[in-house]
């Protein structure tokens, strides 16, 4: 129900009684000061008085629904405001942006990942409750008692800290006692060290694959003394067919003089770009919801192709291939010498195949 | 309304009531005002007009049937 609290003036409230009794209009209250008269009626007995009643009526203010309806046209900027912080304190404080899962293993902080999303442990997700942590960490070990040994789910801030101790079984190697060193591939040996065995090869002997290289079995006189496992480095020199891809032209980035600023939030722009091609420079500020704010400097560059010379050519084919062969050998292997055999120009490329000589340790330990 | 009629009549089963606190009248179902000042409120009730005469009269409540009043109570007559 909507009320009014109305004030008329103190010497015609005797009239006005008269005339809220005669139209039926309920007073519901009443109360007066020197000058004035103030009564409570219903909202909608207003516009009955007012027909009634000639002299001012002044609306003092209203009471019940009404007012609340008030408040809030008045106060609704507040309010919203207020609404939107509760909102924001109930996101900050109930949802998990991150999970970060602390162990050196991949194959156990995959194992996790998926464990711990399957219990509903993931980014973006609504904070669990201490027993929920536990009951759900609890699940994880019964589920992977061969792989984890221990387990830990910390929410902090907005994100989960889950640290993890890998269960190490240890299975005792099988004991090598008899071994020999065999060659892994053709080569010419060039250098032998080994500590235990018996060299069945000399430097500048061609090997095969399979060819023993150093003995476990140790003669003396034709006859068989001991049998151990020989431990030792071959060195021999390995042929290589070695093909590469080396682009005519490169592509240059020429600086403009241009600079723009912006603001980057993770990985994208906050905003538009007003350069096309640039190189940039960022600053990072602070860290909201888990995700870096930062300065970013853009500068303006233009894109210009420029072609290779046959020396600049010859010294990218070199270096690259360097790059590939340095993922295949060891650090005490090297390459000895490169020869180009042939080269072709294909399209905006040139395919160039080396003769590759390489100095490589092929001895392997094989039980017998 | 029967039914409503007769609740009523349970409930409240006397025809008017006039009541006299310290400074406060209260009277239910009266019929009419006929004069409403500060020393004088006639009312006219079923079969009589009540007469409340004093000072300082304040209404606080005024309904249909009910009025309450505060001020200085004189006198009170009955006239019919």
């Amino acid at each position: 129900m909507n009320y009014l609290w109305l004030s008329i003036q103190k010497k015609a409230k005797d009239r006005l009684l008269m005339k809220c009794y005669k139209n039926k209009i309920a007073i519901l209250s009443s109360k007066e000061d020197d000058k004035n008269f103030f009564i409570l009626i219903k909202k909608e007995d207003l516009k009955k008085l007012q027909k009634v009643y000639y002299g001012k009526i002044k609306i003092q203010s209203q009471k019940g629904l009404l007012n609340c309806q008030n408040f809030c046209k008045r106060y609704s900027i507040f309010i919203i405001a207020l609404i939107f912080a509760i909102l924001t304190f109930f996101i900050l404080n109930h949802i998990m942006v991150d999970v970060q899962i602390i162990h050196s293993n991949k194959e156990i902080r995959t194992i996790l990942e998926s464990e711990l999303e399957k219990y509903g442990i993931k980014k973006n997700s609504f904070k669990k409750s201490y027993q929920e942590l536990q009951a759900i960490k609890e699940k994880i070990l019964q589920a992977n008692q061969e792989k984890l040994e221990w387990l830990e789910i910390e929410a902090k801030g907005m994100k989960y800290i889950v640290k993890a101790e890998e269960r190490i079984i240890t299975t005792q190697d099988k004991e090598k006692t008899k071994c020999n060193i065999i060659a892994k591939k053709e080569g010419i040996i060039k250098k032998l060290i080994y500590s235990k065995g018996e060299a069945k090869v000399q430097t500048n002997d061609t090997v095969k694959k399979g060819d023993i290289l150093i003995s476990g079995k140790v003669m003396k006189d034709e006859e068989l003394k001991k049998e151990i496992c020989a431990t030792g480095k071959v060195y021999a020199e390995v042929w290589y067919k070695a093909a590469i891809k080396v682009p005519l032209s490169k592509e240059e980035n020429i600086l403009t003089g241009k600079v723009r600023y912006n603001l980057k939030y993770d990985q994208n722009l906050i905003f538009k770009s007003r350069v096309l091609d640039y190189q940039e420079e960022i600053y990072p500020l602070f860290k909201l919801f888990d995700k870096q704010i930062s300065f970013v400097k853009q500068k303006e560059v233009i894109k210009q192709t420029k072609k290779y010379n046959e020396e600049e050519l010859s010294s990218l084919a070199s270096n690259i291939l360097k790059e590939k062969m340095k993922l295949f050998l060891e650090a005490d292997e090297q390459i000895i010498s490169q020869k180009i055999i042939s080269q072709e120009k294909d399209g905006d490329a040139l395919n160039i195949s080396y003769f590759l000589i390489v100095l490589e340790q092929i001895g392997e330990e094989q039980l017998f | 309304m029967n039914l409503y009629k007769t609740i009523q009549n349970f409930l409240f089963d006397q025809k008017y009531s006039i009541e006299i606190w310290d400074k406060y009248i209260h009277v239910f179902r009266f019929i009419d005002i006929i004069t409403l000042n500060e020393t004088l409120i006639i009312l006219n009730m079923e079969n009589f007009n009540l007469e409340i005469k004093g000072d300082e009269f304040k209404v606080l409540k005024l309904t249909k049937n009910e009025i309450l009043i505060n001020g200085n109570l004189k006198e009170m007559r009955i006239a019919s």
